[in-house]
């Protein structure tokens, strides 16, 4: 069952299209991970889907139901984790909770019991009556995240949820949400950390200038793209017999020497690894070294936008 | 959650606006403390013909003149919540956006209204200030806040710039005060006469506290207080439609 389906969805921005035709769809029980450069349109995207823009053009559906702004019963369901920081500085971590808790009807007892419940999730229970402001980074983005499981949403949203926090922080929140997802909770992971992606999602659609121009598993986007396999071997004695023999070979694509070392490109999917290594022992002298690349989300992201996903790095953390 | 849930946070965020509070709170009662030991003036006719202490006019002249500035609690909340990034996270909640501004309105005017109980209160007590009858005050406060809170609404909902809005509502608040010629005399004549006696929320907020306590009859505070409600009420729906347009 799709808990949200999109189709050709349009925002304009004056003459810009934040969003262009954007297709999606999110399964029950899957965690979804959205990437996309700055600028791609993911939180245009998630504030459509949420009723919180009016679109141009297209159908939001939303739990089986048209989603439109000022619709408030969907609202119920869902939790929308903010790319920015949005909680009350003035309130207590436990405050924060008990006020979103409540916006949801929950009260008294049942209240106090989510909130600690959800505090315990996030591992703000020591921290529980400090104000956010005193928090270091990683924990105040997990009470941000806190602040929108409360009400135990079916479907969880959450707007690049780790930008610049600790490890610790990250591996906590990574591990909360797989933990969500094992007892239910559908995921929308937006995130531009290809790592988290591929720990966590079983599902990744990319998206860029606001379409999605990619949907699948790593694997199936690995094998649709096509992207070349790359293998680097030493041998002992490098010699124009070896690398004729080399390029002989069906499969391979190319293959250049730096020294000792051969850089060979094969084909997506042709199984080379046995005849290499024994031409590289028959013409080569032996083989001293062998590694193979697979094709990394990184690489496919790369292949399909031609951009970096984050201004000025690789999508490591900051 | 209920329009009252809402407002008790919003009144315990603003028990926590510290440096608010100074403003708000430190600098009146520093400034009557100061003024009223300091000068000279004991007796003053001030009042119509009614001449009262000069600590008594400076008190209450002082508590209604700083209610003019409640509105930047509504400035400040409506900002933070429903202007700036936290607002896709309420959007976000299944909440009408309509009830919860009202919560902060009505929590904006109760927690001026409670400052500006409390300072009379403890100029009573010090300086022996009498403020007549406390219901009748609590009316007068209420009537003060609410017009203030709606002139802070209606600039921070209709104009882009935040920072200009807070301005022009400062202007607002230091505006009245010297039509009523509370910091500085003002021109003797008759439109001055007129603006200084019934054209600003100031001298309206007088009329009401000293007409009860020193007029002849009623009429002059009953109709100053039924001025200000209908100031706001005339507000409000400028600040609802502005809301729509602002708030979606
Ligand atoms: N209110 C707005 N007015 C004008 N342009 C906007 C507005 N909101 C977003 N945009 C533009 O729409 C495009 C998509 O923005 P969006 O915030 O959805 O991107 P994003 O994928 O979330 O980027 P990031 O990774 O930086 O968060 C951008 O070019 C942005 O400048
Ligand atoms: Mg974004």
């Amino acid at each position: 069952m799709n808990l949200v389906r999109l189709e050709r969805l349009v925002k304009r921005y004056g003459d810009l299209m934040a969003l262009d035709h954007m297709e999606l769809d999110i399964r029950a029980g899957e965690i979804l991970g959205l990437l996309g450069p700055n600028g791609a349109g993911k939180t245009t995207l998630i504030h459509a889907l949420t009723g919180l823009i009016a679109v141009d053009s297209g159908t939001i559906e939303l739990f089986g139901h048209a989603m439109r702004p000022g619709k408030l019963e969907p609202k119920r369901h869902f939790g929308l984790v903010t790319q920015e920081l949005t909680l009350f500085y003035d309130l207590t971590a436990r405050e924060n909770l008990a006020f979103f808790g409540g916006i949801y009807g929950l009260k008294g007892k049942a209240l106090q019991k989510r909130v600690e419940r959800t505090l315990q999730l996030v591992g703000l229970e020591e921290r529980a009556d400090q104000f956010p402001g005193k928090f270091s980074g990683g924990m105040q983005r997990r009470l941000n995240i806190a602040a929108a499981l409360v009400h135990e949403p079916r479907l969880l949203i959450m707007d690049e949820p780790t930008v610049g926090i600790d490890p610790q922080s990250r591996s906590y929140i990574l591990d909360t949400v797989r933990e969500l997802n094992r007892q239910g909770t559908t995921v929308l992971y937006t995130t531009h950390y290809m790592e988290e992606v591929q720990a966590l999602a079983s599902r990744i659609v990319i998206m860029d200038d606001g379409h999605a121009i990619a949907n699948g598993t790593v694997d199936e986007l690995i094998a649709r793209i096509q992207l070349e396999e790359k293998l680097q071997m030493e041998v002992s004695e490098p010699t124009e017999q070896l690398i004729e023999q080399l390029q002989a070979i069906g499969g391979v694509k190319q293959v250049k020497q730096e020294g000792r070392r051969l850089l060979v490109s094969i084909r997506p999917g042709a199984d080379v690894l046995e005849p290499l290594l024994a031409a590289a022992r028959t013409y080569g002298g032996g083989v001293r070294y062998v590694n193979a690349d697979k094709p990394t989300l990184e690489d496919i992201f790369l292949t399909l936008t031609g951009k970096q996903l984050r201004d000025g790095d690789g999508g490591e953390a900051e | 959650m209920s329009v009252a849930g809402m407002m008790r946070y919003a009144l315990l965020r603003m028990a926590r606006s510290y440096l608010a509070l100074l403003l708000l709170v430190g600098v009146p009662l520093v400034l009557i403390a100061v003024i009223g030991t300091v000068s000279d003036y004991l007796q003053i006719e001030r009042y119509g013909d009614t001449s009262l202490p000069g600590m008594d006019y400076l008190a209450v002249s002082m508590v209604l003149g700083f209610q003019l500035f409640g509105g930047a609690y509504t400035m400040e909340f409506f900002k933070s919540d429903l202007l700036d990034a936290r607002k896709w996270r309420l959007h976000a909640l299944p909440l009408r956006i309509d009830r919860y501004g009202m919560a902060l309105l009505l929590g904006s005017t109760v927690f001026t209204m409670l400052q500006g109980l409390a300072m009379a209160i403890f100029t009573q007590l010090m300086f022996g200030v009498n403020w007549g009858n406390y219901a009748w005050l609590v009316v007068v406060l209420a009537a003060v806040s609410f017009l203030s809170q709606l002139v802070g609404l209606v600039l921070i909902l209709s104009l882009r710039s935040a920072k200009l809005a807070e301005r022009l509502s400062e202007v607002y608040g230091i505006g009245s005060m010297l039509l009523a010629g509370f910091a500085l005399p003002m021109p003797d004549t008759p439109l001055f006469e007129f603006f200084g006696r019934y054209g600003n929320p100031l001298s309206l907020g007088q009329n009401a506290v000293f007409g009860m306590l020193y007029g002849n009859d009623r009429l002059l505070p009953l109709l100053s207080v039924g001025l200000l409600f209908t100031a706001s009420a005339l507000l409000l729906p400028l600040a609802a439609a502005a809301g729509r347009r602002k708030l979606g």
